[in-house]
């Protein structure tokens, strides 16, 4: 076998520029927000209001995400595919579940049991479930 | 998971002609069979809810299903000749390999993976290069034990002298400044993929009927699919495929196949040219496979030349890409038919596909007086409406041959219903729901898809080696393009369902209109937009070919009236096979709002030989030919129009009669929940807007979700690199203008518009403004 197979990779290599940036990104700008209990909360709250937004119509202007909102969720929807989350439409605006991929083409999405009346109860969930396990990601730093 | 899945042989029929029908019925079930008349596929609660309508036809009923495989992976066969059984060889070829460790891979071999008779190189599953002997019941194999690298050109050469019995293999990497494309230049140290193995072989080639594979090794040496006629016009009497297995992924330039072991320099000379070599070396060429040797003149062929005299010719299975830079590519030129012997390559991708072939299991023969419109095959199993034992294969029928019967011509956009066919984005891409905005939501057909890539992908993907997708073929389930659908890019519906929103409008409203396809504009051109007074576009006609582009100019400049209903329409170059108007090639170029991009020098279409890419580099920018051009995209939410000053003017108000001055124009639909919104269009003077167009109407209020196209963001800078809250260029522009002998043109400049036209039972300003347009529009005489 070739000689470079046995040696320890670099970090070029394992490509980590890209992983070692956002964990930077990730303890300064995410972390803090998650561990204030304060802040917390009103980050679920807020996008418990309103998971996706809503448009502007003649009696409201457009309800987007607050800007810490934003910076949560691009951080959330950044991740891998790899145990990443999906919405799945057993039957159409009825019944919704949280898949799981492996982000390998051609295996399949893991389809769990909790049933959601909507795209955006599934929506939450999937955000809270995101929250917990970042949070457990980092637990040690 | 899915039990039915199917396609048809044509999207579009006019009365009496036949649609054939070809049906997977997954565990081999029983289905029904009912034509439909499609009227509105939204299922939103909130709207009108889905409508349908059965239709008496000669097909509806009950059949026997069975199921029915895809063979998915691009290669080529070379038939199966006594000549090609040599027990001596010389198997050579310059490769480029794009997944080296996916496992086993074919580069050329004459050899049954089953019962082991035959030679043939490989990658092998430790991603080293390697080649077998077999004689049926032992099999001789040596590895290079050098991985191969990712993007990195190599000559490859393996030699078997039966008489001797000496095996070498030889892997040798090529790599310049610049045949790599995107791949490394500076490879050091080069002996870690490098390597020379000399052995004996006890073990002989055993004859077989196995045909020679380049890209792929064969499974069963038959599998009862042919291929002749269309873009095999060139085959001279069917040929049998094989069933093909451990496809490749990468590049393939050059291969040779002779009947001794050659000596390296005979090799190189070989490598270089038939023509060129020795007798000596030309009397023992079993084959000598130039890719290029046709793509000067004839690109869209899948016929490959061997150059010998032997004719041992082949032809290339599920359209892999042709026109791609070779092991010699200097950069000197970028176009393939300026120098071609540069562009020997061809790109094999182990998901391409070109037709399923599968037998067919009904026929629809068209009822005469049908009017036109869009319909579909509805299949079910076990009579169950769940999505996954239904399936609806559309197509449209359309008024008889050389008439038109109605004064209103609905366009369907195939061509954009196929580049995004089977896209696979939801589980593969990273950043669709940084797109989206939102988590992608997935249907059963989605699941399907994703286990199931034989299917295909949409020109919106990456091959699994990451090239990107550059040729559809609407001869295989398209699981998106259906009613119902609902779509995880959009807040619901895109493409064909999406289009439902307006026919369903059309008929409830009262308006009669034909419906045509993409793909029959480009067979009859601006004649069979010319029997109609007003041609309404699709939601999203983004895809065009350069015919397209002629016919719709052309109409508009010999009086047609058109509304442009859409967004980012016209946006890429996309062009019909030759000889398959059913596939089509898109390459995206440069710039562009794009999924991948071409890698260098590959930036000309295969189909047709011209510059790919987006049209605006071609001088034909959209707002050319609709006034308006790609703008801005977000998906999460929808906003509204408010009136501009033109709108008032005696030119115009005719358009706006029944509606306020101040009035919130399109606060209301299942798009996003506005009329403005997914993706936003705007007229620009200095793109070609005509000079006299007026401005109706603007949008506004958009979230910062909606961004600006990238292919005008020179520096992203403050200021303009922010969404609905901080970028003027962020908005939908609702314009109008006149054109020669009494045209027009309308386009309210929104992906999400037809979808506002139901709100309150269809009584609403959108709805108002598209009546009191459509009606102004199909009056003889001059525009006011």
């Amino acid at each position: 076998m070739s000689d470079f197979s046995y040696k320890q990779p670099s970090n070029v290599q394992l490509n980590k520029g890209h992983k070692h940036t956002d964990d930077f990104i990730t303890k300064k700008y995410i972390l803090p927000m998650l561990r204030d209990p304060q802040k917390l909360k009103s980050l679920i709250d807020e996008h418990r209001a309103t998971p996706v937004g809503r448009a502007a119509t003649r009696d409201h202007e457009v309800i987007q995400h607050s800007q810490d909102l934003q910076t949560l969720l691009d951080k959330l929807r950044r991740g891998s595919k790899e145990n990443g989350f999906v919405t799945v439409c057993l039957k159409l605006h009825e019944d919704y579940r949280i898949g799981i991929t492996t982000g390998v083409r051609g295996e399949p999405v893991e389809i769990t049991e909790d049933s959601y009346s909507s795209e955006e109860a599934c929506e939450h969930a999937i955000f809270l479930k995101r929250i917990n396990r970042l949070l457990e990601e980092y637990s040690g730093e | 998971m899915l039990k039915i899945t199917g396609y048809s042989d044509k999207y579009s029929a006019h009365p009496g002609e036949e649609v054939k029908f070809y049906i997977n019925a997954e565990n081999d079930d029983r289905f029904d069979v009912q034509l439909v008349r499609l009227i509105h596929g939204d299922t939103n609660p909130e709207g009108p809810g889905y409508k349908e309508e059965e239709i008496s036809a000669s097909c509806n009923g009950s059949y026997q299903g069975k199921n029915q495989r895809i063979h998915g992976g691009s290669y080529i066969v070379v038939p199966q000749h006594d000549n090609l059984n040599i027990e001596s060889f010389t198997m050579q070829a310059y490769i480029f390999p794009t997944t080296p460790d996916k496992g086993r891979q074919g580069i050329l071999t004459k050899f049954n993976e089953q019962d082991k008779k035959g030679f043939g190189l490989f990658v092998d599953d430790n991603g080293c290069l390697s080649v077998e002997i077999g004689d049926g019941s032992q099999v001789t194999t040596i590895s290079s034990e050098k991985k191969l690298l990712r993007k990195v050109w190599y000559l490859v050469i393996a030699t078997f002298d039966a008489k001797t019995r000496r095996l070498t293999l030889h892997q040798e990497p090529r790599v310049t400044s610049t045949n790599g494309g995107l791949g490394m230049a500076i490879l050091n140290p080069i002996e870690e993929t490098s390597a020379i193995i000399e052995t004996t072989s006890s073990v002989i080639p055993a004859s077989n009927d196995s045909p020679v594979l380049i890209a792929a090794s064969s499974l069963n040496n038959r599998s009862g699919r042919n291929i002749s006629g269309g873009h095999f016009k060139e085959v001279p009497e069917p040929i049998e495929l094989p069933e093909q297995t451990k496809t490749f992924n990468g590049k393939i330039d050059r291969p040779r196949l002779s009947n001794v072991a050659l000596s390296k320099a005979e090799i190189e000379s070989l490598a270089s040219s038939y023509d060129e070599c020795n007798t000596h070396i030309r009397s023992t060429v079993v084959a000598a496979w130039d890719f290029h040797a046709n793509i000067g003149k004839n690109i869209s062929s899948t016929k490959i030349v061997d150059t010998s005299p032997n004719n041992h010719h082949g032809f290339i299975i599920n359209m892999p890409n042709r026109g791609m830079t070779g092991h010699n590519w200097t950069a000197d030129e970028m176009v393939f038919h300026h120098k071609p012997e540069e562009y020997g390559a061809i790109h094999f991708h182990d998901d391409d596909i070109d037709d399923a072939r599968w037998d067919v299991d009904f026929t629809l023969k068209v009822p005469e007086n049908l009017k036109s419109g869009v319909y579909a095959a509805r299949l079910r199993v076990d009579g169950r409406e769940e999505s996954e034992f239904e399936d609806y294969i559309p197509f449209c029928v359309k008024p008889p041959k050389g008439k038109a019967t109605s004064k209103i011509l609905f366009l369907l956009p195939t061509n954009s219903y196929m580049a995004y066919s089977n896209d696979n984005l939801g589980t593969n891409s990273v950043v669709a729901q940084l797109l989206a905005g939102k988590v992608p939501v997935l249907n059963p057909s989605d699941l399907y898809l994703n286990e199931h890539r034989e299917y295909g992908l949409s020109t919106y993907s990456l091959h699994s080696d990451g090239h990107g997708v550059s040729i559809s073929s609407r001869l295989r389930p398209i699981l998106n393009m259906r009613p119902k659908y609902r779509h995880w890019l959009s807040p619901s519906l895109w493409q064909l369902n999406a289009d439902l929103h307006l026919t369903d409008w059309l008929e409830e409203k009262g308006f009669e209109f034909d419906v045509l396809t993409d793909e029959d504009l480009e067979h009859e051109g601006v004649n069979l937009l010319n029997r109609y007074k007003v041609v309404l576009t699709g939601s999203h006609p983004e895809y065009s070919s350069e015919k397209y582009m002629d016919a719709l100019e052309s109409y508009q400049m010999q009086g047609g009236r058109c509304f442009y209903l859409g967004s980012d329409g016209f946006y890429w170059i996309s062009e019909y096979h030759p000889d398959n108007s059913n596939i089509t090639e898109v390459r995206k170029g440069e710039a562009g709002t794009r999924a991948w991009t071409s890698n260098p020098g590959e930036y000309n279409n295969a189909f047709d030989g011209k510059f790919g890419g987006m049209w605006r580099a071609r001088g034909r920018i959209p707002s050319k030919v609709c006034g308006l051009t790609f703008t801005s995209y977000g998906f999460d939410v929808s906003s509204y129009y408010k009136r501009e000053e033109d709108s008032f003017k005696p030119e115009c108000s005719w358009i706006f009669e029944g509606i306020g001055a101040d009035e919130v124009i399109g606060d209301f639909g299942l798009v996003g929940g506005g009329a403005a919104g997914l993706e936003l269009d705007r007229y620009d003077l200095e793109f070609g807007t005509p000079h006299n167009a007026f401005y109706l109407a603007r949008s506004q209020d958009h979230s910062n979700m909606m961004l600006q196209v990238n292919e005008e963001i020179h520096f992203a800078v403050r200021g303009y690199y922010g969404g609905g809250h901080e970028n003027p260029m962020v908005r939908a522009d609702m314009i109008y203008y006149k054109t020669p002998n009494d045209g027009a043109m309308f386009a309210p400049g929104s992906l999400a518009w037809c979808g506002s036209l139901s709100h309150n039972n269809y009584n609403n300003n959108v709805s108002k403004i598209m009546e009191n347009t459509l009606k102004g529009f199909l009056k003889d005489g001059p525009l006011p």
